[in-house]
């Protein structure tokens, strides 16, 4: 079995004996060592790691052969003893192997009883080595197995999934902890148990059920609505090696928030889809009535209609810009270019362009500079801080009626630049205020049913403040007009210096 | 000839009551106009036309179905013809029928209505 030679101990208070056993034994290449009585030999096996046999005489002084066998055995409970007896009796030779030696030679003996008996011994031991490895082994396993075991079933129940298993039969034999969660009903039911009688949902039940019945493996998918909840489920058959169907395994997975997300992007379809539809079912409408002459001829009515049907697909024209600048922001294929920029002179700009417009509308638009010095440069993209600007100017000009005033102001504390754009117009309550960011919502009025708009202006707005880390405030009561305030990050704060 | 029937136009886009009502106008109609459906279920009230175009989609999805509803509730304007108009399709959740407890309306068009289609409704109706 190894290599290395065997090594054995002799114990015989004989001087003679212990002497010539060691003879015969080196001769055979055996490793041998010697102790005049069985306390000597104990602490020599002790000192040395052990022995594969030691042959011991029953009677020395201190301690004697018997005791011996009994203290080695505490030490090594493998350890084999050969005991030699000048007094051989049966009765000593069957109370020394009841104690654990495994033979015995009565004295004399030649040289080949010796060797014999010591063959003997080293093949039991041999043999009791391997066992004892096997043995090992074998528990090593086991404890593999059921660490394994344990390992998946652990796994198995902090899934998120519910997963469930059934047999041939239809019968349930396993539920993991979201199963249960999934379907209370069915989490106390005592496993093996029915599927169509442990599972309120006939749908779940007729499908696994599908899978386990059909002659050739097949998987099935279908989303079930459990409470208020909606899961994917998905049912594969559970094979055999020899390709047979020993049952269906089931995962289900809550798909509720996708479904939602679903049905937001569906309405917000509709929305858009509303929102182009109308206007162009107008301006048809227009052209339809001046082309056809069915409401006779009155050509300077006619032109006024055009100018609005005008308008009308202009502002459509925004309308798309709009959604796609909100795509693209939404999709994260808008990077806003951040350069350093004056927020004063973008104002400026905006002030200037929309002048004709709030003349033509007789309302009076003043800018104001409120800084006594320069107001530090911001962090921004220009492009996007001019169509905050001028949306914002745009709409205070839009709700504003005839004889109103815009008044815009810039100013700054060092760490924000801010633009106030302050008008006298229509106003709004304070329900009408928490949506005015969102997509597509419009104050509704008999003011604003004249006013033409989109819906996405503001909320445009609002998405870019936000990509700028800025902030957006409005203040405003019905009749007594609105003031929206947008502050954006100084580069000397935005970049901590 | 009489009195000249009087229409009611509904509907928050006044580019679109604006040509609707240059149609009917110039064929003899009377019209009065609101933006909203509150503001639609005064002047029906106060004008009693003798037929009201309603369209579905004004300040909610709901608003031209709360004024129909309104409309048949009240006494003063039960029997006026109601004719509903809309830019809404099949994609929104809820679904159109000539339901007599849910839709108490007396025709259903979508838009866009040609203005000539309108007035051969508008026609039919006053006949």
């Amino acid at each position: 079995m190894t290599d290395r030679p065997s090594r054995i101990l002799v114990v015989d208070d004989e001087v003679g004996m212990r002497e010539g056993c060691r003879r015969i034994l080196a001769a055979e290449g055996y490793e041998v060592e010697t102790a005049e009585d069985g306390q000597a030999a104990l602490d020599r096996f002790q000192a040395a790691g052990g022995f594969d046999v030691v042959i011991s005489d029953l009677k020395m002084p201190r301690m004697g052969g018997m005791d011996l066998i009994e203290a080695l055995h505490g030490i090594d409970e493998d350890a084999l003893l050969l005991v030699i007896t000048a007094y051989a009796t049966i009765d000593t030779a069957v109370d020394a192997t009841k104690r654990g030696a495994y033979g015995y030679i009565p004295k004399p003996f030649t040289p080949d009883e010796l060797l014999l008996h010591v063959r003997n011994g080293l093949e039991k031991r041999a043999l009791r080595i391997e066992a004892k490895a096997l043995r090992e082994e074998r528990e090593r396993r086991l404890l593999e197995v059921a660490f394994e075991r344990s390992r998946s079933t652990t796994i198995l129940h902090c899934m998120t999934d519910g997963v469930l298993v059934v047999n041939r039969d239809g019968h349930i034999v396993l539920r993991n902890a979201a199963l249960s969660r999934i379907l209370p009903s069915c989490a106390e039911t005592p496993l093996p148990a029915p599927a169509g009688e442990a599972l309120d949902q006939p749908e779940l039940v007729s499908l696994v059920l599908e899978v386990v019945q059909a002659d050739a493996p097949v998987i099935a998918s279908k989303e079930i609505a459990i409470g208020a909840c909606t899961y994917m489920v998905n049912a594969a058959p559970v094979l055999e090696p020899s390709g047979e169907t020993l049952g269906a395994v089931a995962v289900l997975r809550d798909i509720t928030a996708l479904k939602k997300l679903e049905i937001a992007k569906s309405m917000f379809v509709s929305m858009v889809a509303h929102e182009l539809k109308s206007p162009l079912a107008t301006i048809e409408s227009s052209l339809n009535l001046v082309l056809s002459g069915l409401a006779g001829d009155e050509p300077e009515r006619d032109r006024q209609m055009m100018r609005r049907a005008l308008l009308r697909a202009s502002t459509l024209r925004t309308l798309v810009s709009d959604l796609l600048n909100l795509t693209a922001i939404e999709t994260g294929n808008f990077s806003l270019k951040r350069q350093h920029a004056d927020l004063g002179t973008i104002v400026r700009e905006a002030v200037d362009a929309y002048s004709d417009k709030a003349a033509d509308k007789k309302v009076a638009i003043h800018l104001e500079c409120v800084a006594s010095s320069p107001i530090d440069p911001i962090l921004a993209d220009p492009n996007a801080v001019r169509s905050i600007v001028t949306n914002l100017v745009d709409n205070a000009i839009k709700y504003t009626p005839e004889g109103g005033r815009v008044n815009v102001k810039v100013d700054g504390n060092g760490l924000y630049a801010r633009v106030v754009v302050k008008d006298s117009g229509i106003g709004m309550s304070p329900a009408e205020r928490d949506h005015i960011f969102d997509e597509f919502y419009r104050v509704k009025n008999d003011y604003t049913a004249h006013v033409p708009g989109t819906g996405l202006g503001l909320t445009l707005v609002r998405r870019l403040v936000d990509m700028h880390q800025g902030r957006i405030d409005v203040e405003s009561a019905p009749g007594k007009g609105s003031a929206f305030s947008v502050s954006l990050p100084t580069v000397s704060y935005a970049t901590g210096m | 000839m009489g009195d000249p029937k009087k229409v009611l136009l509904v509907d928050d886009d006044v580019d679109l009551v604006a040509v609707n009502r240059a149609v009917l106008e110039n064929r003899g109609y009377a019209v009065v106009s609101a933006h909203t459906g509150p503001a639609g279920l005064v002047k029906a009230k106060a004008e009693t036309p003798d037929l009201i175009v309603l369209d579905v989609m004004m300040g909610t999805n709901s608003e031209g179905f709360d004024l129909a509803r309104a409309l048949r509730a009240d006494d003063a304007t039960r029997q006026i013809p109601l004719i509903m108009v809309t830019s809404v399709n099949t994609t929104v959740p809820f679904k159109f029928a000539p339901d007599a407890t849910y839709l108490p309306v007396d025709r259903f068009l979508e838009k866009p209505v040609a203005p000539e289609a309108l007035l051969q409704e508008v026609q039919g109706m006053l006949k």
